[in-house]
């Protein structure tokens, strides 16, 4: 999942949803999230799944790429799916269903919300230690991968790749280690960082969260439409 | 003159043994003096300017910035100091160049009017202005090294500290930026420290130029 397209998308993006407050995305978000939760049946979350994607398209997201960035996590659901609801069945459905919407629903908040307003708005609710975690481990992500992607592209350049299945597995095993200890030297250096630059643990995004406009009312109504959905299917 | 940095006779123990030690001649900067620190490659320019920064703690030596130890009283001098580090990645935080050269203002409570006059202005100085509303994380090495400049910049420091600010620029950007700074420092009576390998820059911009070799640190003008 490449973090910097969701900024992108997030920062130039100029639909409803991107020009409605914060705050009114993060309620929409928990509301579908917890709408996720409570569905009992197949019906409901097929809805919401439906709903979301319609969403998806209105607002102008590229709805292949966001498919695919929700696939990833559902690979970890399909594992719990299988093994706690032997053979596929229902249940799994059901299970791997919820995780594909609660994964596009925060997958909509970050695509239509810049990160630095979600931090605003986080570090508002949660205590300073957790949003400093958060947020440096969200920026150290960006560095991570990209380091990772270079360190592959020159793996394979430098034959860490061939000499068979074994040597493939060390090398990639010690990139890994290499990547481990290189992310704990950078967070350190970038609560430094944050720090020097006047960081005292709230992310000042510039803009109210408490400003409301009438782009809000569209995300409400849509959250109570999915709620009344919910409850009535 | 105000003596803002004094070094002198530092050593650093890194976790992997590798021990930096600089020894020689006291290090110091003046208010409103151009600095060069010159040397090769491991010598240990970053490790000294690390220390400025209060973000090494040297096992000997001793070490005043502002008139305090950096590395136990950073909270008191870290807002006279500008930065920009030599992987800049790791400073470049806001989603677009406008919110990133703006992060430190809003964090020491400037008005989001006098940010908005402060990062157009250091945007056009620089000449980056049609980059502000891009994303930090698609541009080149040399425009992140110009976003990290004007965050640094735009606070107007009294201390600014440049890890090899040069790398990764076209000459006429080197040209440019350097004559920049030379004006900033004119205007502000900024003290700049910058670590570079090239003589050229250290003796185009520098009123002092210090050497690293061996671990030992001289005065070359």
């Amino acid at each position: 999942m490449e973090i910097a397209f969701f900024d992108n998308l997030a920062v130039n993006g100029k639909s409803f949803l991107h020009n409605a407050s914060t705050l009114s995305k993060f309620i929409f978000t928990a509301i579908i999230i917890n709408c996720v939760i409570i569905s009992r049946g197949i019906n409901e979350l097929i809805f919401i799944a439906v709903l979301q994607s319609v969403l998806i398209i209105a607002i102008r997201l590229p709805i292949k790429r966001i498919f695919m960035a929700a696939f990833n996590p559902m690979f970890f659901s399909l594992v719990f799916a299988v093994t706690k609801y032997p053979p596929f069945g229902y249940d799994s459905l059901l299970v791997l269903l919820k995780t594909f919407s609660a994964v596009l629903s925060v997958l909509i908040l970050i695509s239509a919300t810049p990160f630095t307003e979600l931090f605003s708005l986080l570090g508002h609710f949660l205590p300073s230690i957790i949003t400093d975690a958060l947020f440096v481990t969200y920026r150290s992500i960006f560095i991570l991968i990209q380091q990772l992607d270079n360190h592959l592209t020159i793996m394979k350049i430098r034959g860490g790749f061939n000499g068979g299945f074994i040597n493939s597995i060390k090398n990639f095993s010690s990139l890994l280690g290499l990547v481990i200890i290189r992310s704990i030297d950078l967070s350190e250096r970038m609560y430094h960082i944050l720090k020097i630059r006047g960081y005292k643990g709230k992310i000042y995004s510039g803009k109210s969260f408490l400003v409301f406009n009438k782009q809000d009312i569209v995300s409400y109504i849509l959250a109570v439409g999915t709620i009344m959905a919910v409850i009535l299917l | 003159m105000n003596e803002i940095v004094r070094v002198s006779g530092i050593r650093h123990v890194f976790p992997d043994g590798t021990n930096v030690g600089i020894k020689g001649i006291d290090f110091s900067a003046e208010q409103g003096e151009k600095i060069a620190i010159l040397g090769h490659n491991g010598s240990g320019k970053s490790t000294l300017l690390n220390t400025i920064l209060g973000i090494i703690t040297p096992l000997e030596g001793e070490i005043s910035v502002f008139g305090v130890n950096p590395s136990r009283e950073y909270s008191k001098i870290w807002h006279k100091i500008g930065v920009v580090f030599q992987n800049v990645d790791e400073q470049i935080i806001g989603p677009t160049v406008w919110d990133d050269i703006a992060f430190s203002m809003r964090n020491y409570g400037y008005k989001e009017d006098q940010i908005n006059d402060a990062v157009e202005n250091i945007l056009m100085e620089i000449g980056i202005y049609h980059l502000k509303d891009k994303i930090p994380h698609y541009l080149s090495g040399g425009e992140k090294k110009k976003i990290a400049l004007a965050g640094a910049l735009v606070m107007k420091p009294q201390l600014l500290l440049l890890d090899e600010p040069l790398d990764g620029l076209d000459p006429q950007s080197k040209t440019y930026i350097l004559n920049l700074l030379i004006n900033k420092n004119q205007e502000f009576k900024m003290t700049i420290i910058f670590t570079t390998h090239d003589y050229s820059t250290a003796h185009y911009i520098a009123d002092t130029i210090y050497t690293l070799e061996g671990g030992k640190i001289n005065i070359k003008r």
